[in-house]
């Protein structure tokens, strides 16, 4: 590709042979999209082979995974589903109301979200406190003393879970970003796509929930 | 002239994430009541668990997602990699089945 600047102008042609002038090769709206969906189907190989693994191993070991699933907090864990959920619910709307010609209120819906994912992570960290302090992480002594399927159990559960925990604590970042380029006007109710693309990631990490909240915490 | 047009092909209102927001949510509730309810084995529990989160799932993608009011080469990219990961997980499940028995593809 030449670095000079072409003054001739690029000429496509729709199917019934009329040209149009191509004017910009950004902002394009699909493309966008189309290369984010890409991008989330990696995400879900990421997951996805996490979750083969983890069903390979149940079957393996079905009476320690059941009797390790027993020992999980169901309360924090069901209360973080209903927290993604909700938080799920605000960046949609969120995206909503930026359509609608109403950034402020998209703004706040995009700060609810991000308290919401805050909350979940504190309840994370209570959770994993919790289960360090009885001497459960990967490597720790007790947890080697006891049965393989045990530590491949926990193993599981603070790989997934901690893979998960880093992908909200992107997103929240990724949603302080966005605050920042709504205020400077780079998104706005006509040019969405990030806003849409941010949104499109929360509902990945809510769903990679939605799977690993019974497998981890209601098998017992 | 791009996201103009876009929005008119798929206009969202805040009503259909809020009927959605319901419906997950009595699914949430019916996910975590099912034990403290019935008492399954483990095979019942984990298709009662996975039907509910394939559920969840679908709602998620069709309208969270807006899946089910985009252009038809997002449906397409959507249904070959549902169709994609059954085949790989089908692979899987027969290897796990299989796995440490005289029928062991790896043995």
């Amino acid at each position: 590709m030449s670095n000079t600047v072409s003054t001739e102008p690029e000429i496509i042609y729709d199917k019934q042979g009329n040209p149009h002038e191509v004017v910009d090769f950004n902002n394009d709206y699909e493309g966008a999209k189309l290369g984010f969906w890409l991008f989330l189907f990696t995400e879900i190989m990421i997951f996805g082979a996490m979750f083969l693994v983890f069903g390979f191993y149940l079957f393996q070991n079905t009476p320690e995974f059941m009797q390790s699933s027993g020992e999980l907090n169901r309360v924090l864990g069901g209360t973080n589903t209903f927290i993604l959920l909700l938080s799920a619910l605000c960046m949609g709307l969120s995206l909503v109301k930026l359509r609608n010609g109403q950034p402020n209120t998209s703004k706040k819906f995009i700060w609810a979200t991000i308290v919401l994912a805050t909350i979940f992570l504190v309840i994370k960290y209570i959770e994993w406190s919790h289960e360090i302090h009885l001497g459960i992480y990967p490597g720790s002594p007790t947890l080697n003393e006891m049965e393989n399927g045990t530590k491949l159990f926990f193993g599981l559960y603070f790989t997934m879970t901690g893979l998960h925990g880093l992908h909200i604590i992107i997103g929240i970042g990724v949603m302080f970003w966005v605050l920042a380029l709504i205020n400077s006007g780079k998104i706005t109710s006509t040019d969405f796509v990030v806003l849409e693309n941010t949104a499109l990631y929360w509902d990945l990490v809510h769903l990679v929930w939605v799977f690993v909240f019974p497998i981890f915490y209601l098998i017992y | 002239m791009n996201t103009n047009s876009n929005q008119e092909l798929h206009p969202v209102k805040s009503s259909v994430y809020i009927n959605v927001f319901y419906l997950l949510i009595g699914l949430t509730i019916l996910t975590l009541a099912q034990p403290m309810v019935i008492d399954l084995d483990l095979g019942s529990t984990l298709i009662v668990q996975l039907g509910i989160a394939f559920t969840k799932a679908i709602l998620i993608v069709a309208y969270y997602m807006h899946i089910k009011s985009s252009s038809s080469l997002f449906k397409k990219l959507i249904y070959t990699t549902v169709v994609l990961w059954i085949v790989l997980y089908t692979l899987m499940a027969i290897d796990t089945y299989y796995r440490y028995t005289p029928n062991d593809l790896f043995r």
